[in-house]
């Protein structure tokens, strides 16, 4: 893409809008220090990047720049812009950048929103087209350290760090999840216990979190223990055999049993036992509600119900013997009358009527007696878990007990023993009452099932048994809480007592080992998870690895040999032999330095940035630039370019005039220079003045910002002046008469803008003008056809890209020709 | 970050990605790929989230 028009308004030095139209080739902007030049370039740099490589690259951050995007005198309610027209793939395309408050930028592609550039790529930032004073001294004069971070931002390598300490940091600072922590704290202080030579090759094996090495470590201590050759209590397949842990489980029991053989338990709930104890409470404390009461009365009528089967029964014996002689009595063959008949009859539906409302009640105090037994043995498992887990704790309040816990403890752990005694004595205190809760609500229970059977349901039943669920409830959550709050501490007494135990009974190292086969999974998981952690290490090599060799590869392959390149095209015949030879990657891998190598006659220098003048040093730096902006791919076909003669002398800085026509017309780049050196812009106009560029001045600066003037590049009377010598000239080449043509073409298209305006009143620009435009503009401003036919043939040799054609050859003799055509034309300019 | 650093950054995780033959690295580098923002914090809590899976993982 070039550059055609630029827009900048309120951003930076300019305040009020300002258009820069920009030449195809060449666009010079010449203005004295402070006038707002680098306001140019840092308006597009901003535009197409976002941001400004000073602000990006300050070593005092981006905060000390906040806010300085924006021109303080423009209004604060406006909106700064940078606009520019651009041509792509010969289609013109607006881009815009609006200036946010956090100095962000609103990107615009055609007056649409747009996120990115459609030409933005991740390396797009290697490519950047601008060639900036400041970067260049910053990138050289620094320490190798330094320099490379510097380098990096040129090369787009900035990111290979970020992306290395990131590494970095996931190696060395890496804080694993609270519960991993814990988890790895407390099985290292296990290890940490196994101060015994037996262990040695097992902590070895653990320190190499090698877990091959654990289990035969493993093996070979229970092998010794049990005082049998090869026996595997881990398997091949990892898993632990119980049979063989059991069996020095059985070893160390049957030692420690003969001076203890209880044990200090209080073991916590489980949280699936927690939410099990929670459902079951809820259950237990809502069964008794209202409507079981009303059913329970119901059951009162029972009785009545009994007494009716009885009747029933009566009946129907009666009834069948009265089958026989149904208008008899069956007793003393009376006759019996109708009306009787008929009441025996009506009784007897009565009777089967009652029945048969009474089975519906047998059914529903079947289902009643069977929700009391479910209610029960919620109750029971209820009961039960919370009295096994007193049990052991229980079982130690006795004087024999207590005796040989104390002889245990010894005198140094008396008041572990008080402490342990006191949680023993709240929970048998709390456990009995439990206890006797229990058998109360078990009563009240039997209670209600035995009223069933003297058909006596009574309020007070129900009553009781309410009672008795609260209380056993209550003193069930007393038990719980008795657990809770003390299992933590037996459990350290436990550990504590355990201690001296296996020390009495010498199953120390016994207890050890079977604490490890214990923990045999955890110890895995240790494994693994500790290999995993530190496998970030070897993550972070690769990394290193990758970093470096990318690196090492854009500097001293890549870059040198292109830096090179243009290095020795800025250096003069005259320099002294002291000079850039290359780059080379140092330091450490975790840190990178880069050296600039240079020669002194010959001899490698040691110190060569100390060593080359400034003024090389710039060349490098420009160097360094331009060789990475000629890359195939890049999007910008332009540079802009600051400065960039600021340390050489005369010599090198024509040199730099080659190298930028160099860059026009071989590698077709559009440049646009900013200079306050007008001696050098004038000589570089001079000598590239067929490049016929747009060259601006700033002639002031006040409030509303530059003053910008257009100037001439060349005046067209100077063209035709030089087109005569190198006519007169006889030994002038070829080359030079080509470019003698060109000029007379340069001249007549500024004659005929100049013409045209002063004819018309309307302005067109010389700098895109070929025979046909030129033909219409002279006809339309009035000038005789045959002379602009005449003018017009000296397009005929180019085309409209001002490009010769194969048969072309330069004559002297049609040079004088076009030369006189162009006199006869200047002349209408006095008319 | 900008936009075409986070694209460039995730171009240097992918080419790790192929270098390594460990699952857990992959897995890793997967999490700062997807990232966008901080891709550091998105490794960490990847590699946070295997360390609890063989954690809790039964046998």
């Amino acid at each position: 893409m070039k550059i055609k028009k630029i827009f900048i308004e309120g951003f930076r030095g300019f305040n009020s809008g300002q258009e820069i139209t920009i030449n195809p080739s060449i666009t010079i902007i010449y203005g004295p220090n402070s006038y707002g030049k680098t306001s140019v370039s840092e308006a597009l740099e901003w535009l197409l990047f976002g941001v400004t490589s000073k602000v990006e690259v300050s070593a005092s951050g981006k905060n000390e720049f906040k806010g300085t995007y924006r021109n303080i005198h423009y209004p604060p309610t406006a909106t700064p812009f940078v606009e520019m027209i651009i041509e792509a793939n010969e289609e013109e395309i607006i881009i815009r950048g609006e200036l946010g408050k956090d100095d962000s930028i609103k990107r615009f592609y055609n007056g649409e929103f747009v996120t990115l550039w459609p030409w933005e790529t991740p390396e797009l930032k290697i490519y950047s087209p601008f060639i900036l004073q400041h970067a260049l001294q910053d990138l050289l004069l620094t320490t190798p350290s330094n320099r490379y971070s510097r380098f990096s931002q040129l090369l787009g390598t900035q990111l290979l760090e970020v992306f290395q300490d990131a590494f970095n940091s996931l190696a060395t600072s890496y804080n694993p999840p609270c519960k991993i922590q814990i988890f790895i704290d407390n099985l290292k202080k296990v290890f940490s216990q196994l101060d015994d030579n037996r262990f040695s090759d097992f902590k070895m094996a653990i320190r190499g979190l090698n877990l091959q090495k654990v289990i035969e470590a493993l093996n070979a201590m229970v092998s010794t223990t049990l005082n049998i050759e090869d026996v595997n209590v881990i398997s091949d397949e990892r898993e632990i055999n119980a049979e063989v842990l059991n069996k020095l489980i059985a070893n160390r029991q049957e030692e420690i049993s003969a001076i203890f053989d209880k044990s200090i338990v209080l073991q916590d709930f489980s949280e699936q036992e927690q939410k099990d104890i929670e459902i079951t409470q809820k259950y237990l404390a809502s069964f008794i509600t209202q409507e079981l009461i009303d059913q329970y009365l119901e059951y009162a009528q029972l009785k009545a119900q009994s007494e009716y089967k009885k009747q029933a029964s009566f009946y129907e014996v009666g009834l069948q013997i009265k089958k026989a002689l149904p208008e008899k009595c069956p007793f003393c063959g009376a006759e019996i009358s109708n009306d009787i008949n008929t009441h025996i009859s009506k009784k007897h539906a009565d009777i089967k009527k009652c029945i048969s409302e009474f089975k519906e009640l047998d059914d529903r105090k079947e289902t009643f007696l069977k929700d009391l037994g479910a209610f029960t043995e919620k109750l029971e498992s209820y009961y039960t878990l919370l009295y096994n887990k007193t049990s052991q704790l229980a079982a130690l309040d006795n004087d024999e007990d207590r005796a040989k816990v104390v002889s245990i403890f010894g005198d140094i752990e008396l008041q572990t023993y008080y402490d342990l005694m006191k949680i023993v004595s709240q929970v048998r205190e709390t456990r009995q009452s439990f206890i006797e809760k229990k058998q109360n609500a078990k009563q009240a229970i039997q209670v209600i099932e035995d009223s069933f059977v003297k058909f006596h349901q009574s309020t007070d039943h129900i009553s009781a048994l309410g009672n008795a669920i609260l209380e056993f409830l209550s003193a069930g959550n007393e038990v719980f809480e008795v657990i809770k709050i003390n299992a933590s501490t037996v459990l350290q007494i436990a550990e504590k007592f355990e201690v001296r135990l296996n020390a009495l009974a010498g199953t120390q190292q016994l207890a050890l080992l079977i604490d490890l086969l214990g923990r045999f999974e955890s110890i895995k998981k240790y494994i693994d998870i500790s290999q995993a952690v530190n496998s970030m290490k070897d993550l972070r090599a690769t990394v290193t690895e990758y970093v470096s060799e990318k690196t090492r590869t854009i500097l001293e392959d890549q870059l040198t040999d292109e830096v090179m390149h243009w290095y020795k095209q800025i250096k003069t015949t005259g320099d002294p032999d002291v000079h850039f030879s290359g780059f080379s990657l140092g330091g450490t891998k975790a840190r990178h330095e880069i050296s600039v190598q240079a020669t002194s006659y010959g001899q490698e220098l040691v110190s060569a940035v100390s060593s080359l003048s400034e003024s090389k040093l710039n060349a490098l730096g420009l160097s360094i630039k331009i060789s990475n902006n000629i890359k195939d791919g890049i999007p910008f076909d332009f540079l802009i370019i600051d400065d960039p003669v600021q340390s050489l002398d005369g010599d090198h800085a024509t040199q730099i005039s080659m190298i930028i026509r160099k860059l026009v017309e071989e590698y077709g780049k559009q440049i646009i220079l900013l200079s306050h050196n007008k001696t050098w812009l004038d000589q570089l106009i001079k000598g590239n003045q067929s490049l016929n560029g747009i060259y601006y001045e700033m002639t002031g600066f006040d409030v509303t910002g530059p003053k910008l003037s257009l100037n001439t590049w060349i005046p067209w009377q100077r063209r035709l002046q030089d087109v005569n010598a190198i006519c007169s000239d006889t030994s002038a080449s070829l080359v030079k008469l080509q470019q003698a043509e060109e000029e007379i073409r340069l001249a007549v298209c500024d004659i005929t803008s100049i013409l045209y305006k002063k004819k018309t009143g309307k302005v067109k620009s010389s700098h895109d003008l070929n025979g046909g435009k030129v033909r219409s503009m002279l006809l339309e401003a009035g000038l005789p056809s045959s002379l602009v036919d005449r003018i017009c043939q000296t397009f005929s040799t180019t085309d409209d890209s001002h490009h010769s054609g194969e048969n072309y050859v330069p004559s002297r003799e049609r040079l004088f020709l076009y030369h006189s055509w162009v006199h006869e034309l200047a002349k209408y300019l006095n008319t | 970050m900008k936009d075409a650093d986070v694209k460039l950054l995730q171009g240097f995780f992918k080419e790790i990605q192929e270098k390594t033959e460990y699952k857990l690295h992959k897995r890793i580098l997967e999490a700062a790929i997807t990232e966008e923002k901080d891709f550091l914090k998105a490794m960490e809590q990847e590699l946070g989230k295997y360390l609890l899976e063989v954690l809790n993982h039964e046998n």
